[in-house]
């Protein structure tokens, strides 16, 4: 276990670097340059210009950028915005917590109504089975930032339950801000692990263990917690875990349409003003989180698949 | 009494076309500590008759006739009592130990669970049981083999631990299906003795579902051969070799493979087995008998019963002599 975590970590460095590579690069590439931006439509003097450069270190070869950008990077300097001139590292430090809190919040609501109405859904059938499959149906069709504005205007505008904007500071007011936006966020994730806990479940019941176990008489709660139950969260923790890394993306459209001051907010302020060094940072940080993500997920399927070796090939 | 009488026992399958009869008629007996063939070709029913005794056949199916055990029909048992007999009661040995094991769970809880979760034991009585039992079915290394996976057992092995967890509560009654079909032919009589030793052992009475006539004539005191979801002939190993009153019975014998001679091509009963649902009024063999006559076809054809034994055919009497003699190149393909 310990080496395999080690190995992915590596694995999951050279991804980081690769990715790096790629988004510094990236920037280049989309039109408009950071000095345009920088002298704001006014017009400057080739000479300003020049100067500005020389200060952004814009006329450098390109490799030797990213080597200094990559070196500063690996000692915790992640440079300076562009437009604020704020330090990148303490600008995403103060933009975390929001984050964090809004995708922790989101994960919960997802393993809490996915998984649950899912295994409710698969064990109970009838009536439930239908509701959860028609809710699914919506929750999934329904697109984040419109149900976003939908949450708002019914909760927060017309029924004043909620806050409209802000995130909140101290656990319960960051929860009542929170609520929404995590809603909106977990809602097409929730739907989509609902239908695949439910398929789960539903297959595992009709395996031929399980119907041993009946017929050996294990009583039925037993039998669905200890054999359907347990089976069924081989698949729902990978799609769980997809889905919960995926949110760390539509993060930024639910913290836009809230105006949350979050990581995602911060990027795509920043790439509307072509502030590279914040662009950069926050795709690193983005990839960087995802990778971790997927390992947990790995470790949590290790776990509960005694099959699946660790750190060798797989049996 | 017997152990389990049942008593026109008849299942059939909802399907787009109609339900589907899997079983028409089935009734036999099994006295205490007696073990019961239940021979056939596949798709005959054997599998379904022991199901309707556990009540686990197939969603939706509609079964008429009783199933007693010990006098009691379990067919209209409630939800706590048909547990109760499950547990207590019956013990079913299945084909496949690898998937009658949850992969995911060590070996010492499938075996608790059913002394535990099932019976009501303490944890400790019943673990202690269970090694026990490992060791009594021949398992060397019990730690090992109790705090293994299923995917680390061969399937010798699994099969092994599935008949400790049989006998485990020492059920009434045994259904073995298939018990050593899927395993590879060098375990195969190794588990057929363990399951056959624990079995006297106990004094449990079993059915023995096989299509291995031979198999079935070595550990059953009687065999029951069944054709299309119905019962041909009933009767001992011996009286079966000796002198065979179903046509069906007769070919049987014919085309199991020589012990001393190992034929490439196994010699089959020509024709192809019917589904119990297409068999239309009269003889169900009638297609591929040998013997048969305009009359087969006409009418339903009793069980006849004549002391411990069965038969059903039409021409019973007639051709009893002509039976008890091997049909030769008749019934090679
Ligand atoms: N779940 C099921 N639903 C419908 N038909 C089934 C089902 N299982 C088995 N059958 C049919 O029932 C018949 C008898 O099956 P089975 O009892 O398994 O035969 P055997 O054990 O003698 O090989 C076969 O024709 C088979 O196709
Ligand atoms: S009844 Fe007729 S067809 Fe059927 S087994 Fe007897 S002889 Fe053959
Ligand atoms: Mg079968």
């Amino acid at each position: 276990m310990q080496r395999f975590v080690i190995r992915r970590l590596g694995a999951l460095a050279v991804t980081l670097l690769f990715s790096s590579f790629v988004i510094y690069g990236a920037m280049y590439l989309a039109p408009g340059t950071p000095e345009s931006f920088l002298v704001q439509g006014r017009t400057v003097s080739p000479e300003v210009l020049a100067s500005i450069r020389a200060q952004y270190g814009l006329d450098d070869p390109f490799l030797l950028r990213y080597w200094h950008w990559l070196t500063g990077v690996l000692t915790g300097d992640l440079g300076e915005s562009l437009t604020t001139r704020q330090d990148v590292a303490s600008l995403l430090a103060s933009r975390i917590p929001t984050t964090v809190w809004l995708t922790a919040y989101a994960a919960l609501l997802i393993v809490v109504f996915g998984v649950v109405a899912g295994v409710v859904a698969g064990l109970r059938g009838g009536l439930l089975d239908t509701a959860v499959l028609l809710g699914s149906s919506v929750g999934f069709a329904v697109p984040t930032f419109f149900a976003a504005l939908l949450l708002m205007s019914v909760f927060s505008v017309t029924l004043g339950w909620f806050p409209v904007f802000g995130a909140g500071s101290g656990f319960s007011d960051r929860i009542l801000h929170l609520t929404l936006p995590a809603v909106a966020l977990a809602l097409p994730a929730a739907a989509v692990v609902a239908r695949i806990t439910r398929t789960a479940v539903v297959e595992e019941r009709d395996t031929e263990h399980v119907s041993v176990a009946l017929a050996r008489g294990v009583p039925w709660r037993t039998v669905a917690r200890r054999h359907i139950v347990r089976n069924a969260m081989l698949p729902v923790t990978t799609i769980v875990g997809v889905n919960i890394a995926a949110l760390v993306a539509g993060a930024t459209v639910v913290e836009h349409a809230f105006t949350l001051d979050g990581v995602g907010a911060l990027l795509i302020n920043a790439v509307q003003q072509k502030d590279f060094a914040v662009v950069q940072a926050v795709a690193l940080v983005l990839v960087a989180v995802f990778g971790v993500v997927n390992l947990v997920i790995d470790v949590l399927y290790a776990v509960i698949d005694p099959r699946v070796q660790l750190g060798g090939e797989s049996a | 009494m017997s152990v389990l009488e049942l008593d026109d026992v008849r299942l059939a399958v909802p399907h787009p076309s109609g339900d589907r009869t899997l079983l028409r008629g089935v009734s036999l007996s099994v006295a205490p500590g007696e073990a019961l063939g239940l021979v056939g070709e596949s798709g005959s029913g054997k599998s379904m008759t022991l199901r309707t005794v556990l009540r686990t056949e197939p969603r939706g199916a509609h079964v008429a006739g009783r199933v007693l055990l010990d006098g009691r029909d379990v067919r209209g048992l409630g939800p706590a009592e048909l547990r109760r007999v499950r547990a207590e009661s019956l013990a079913m040995i299945s084909q496949d130990p690898r998937a009658a094991l949850n992969p995911l769970l060590r070996v010492s809880r499938f075996l608790v669970e059913g002394l535990c979760d099932a019976r009501g034991d303490d944890e400790r009585t019943a673990t202690r049981r269970a090694r026990d039992l490992l060791a009594q079915v021949g398992i060397a290394d019990v730690d090992r083999c109790m705090n293994s996976y299923p995917h680390q057992l061969s399937g010798g092995m699994l099969q092994r631990v599935v008949i400790a967890a049989a006998v485990a509560g020492s059920p009434r009654l045994l259904l073995a299906d298939e018990p050593t079909t899927a395993l590879d032919v060098t375990t195969q009589s190794e588990v057929m003795a363990i399951l056959d030793e624990q079995r006297r052992e106990r004094g449990m009475s079993m059915i023995f579902v096989t299509h291995d006539l031979e198999l079935a004539s070595a550990v059953c005191d009687r065999i029951a051969v069944m054709y299309a979801g119905e019962i041909v002939e009933i009767s001992t190993p011996e009286r079966l070799h000796a002198a065979p009153r179903h046509p069906y019975t007769r070919l049987l014998l014919d085309s199991r493979p020589s012990l001393t001679a190992r034929a490439p091509v196994l010699p089959v009963i020509p024709g192809r087995p019917v589904a119990a649902y297409e068999v239309g009024g009269g003889c169900a063999f009638a297609g591929r008998c040998p013997w048969s006559e305009p009359g087969c076809t006409d009418g339903e054809i009793p069980l006849v019963r004549d002391g411990d034994r069965a038969v059903r055919c039409a021409r019973e009497e007639e051709l009893a002599g002509e039976l008890a003699h091997a049909t030769g190149t008749e019934a090679t393909a």
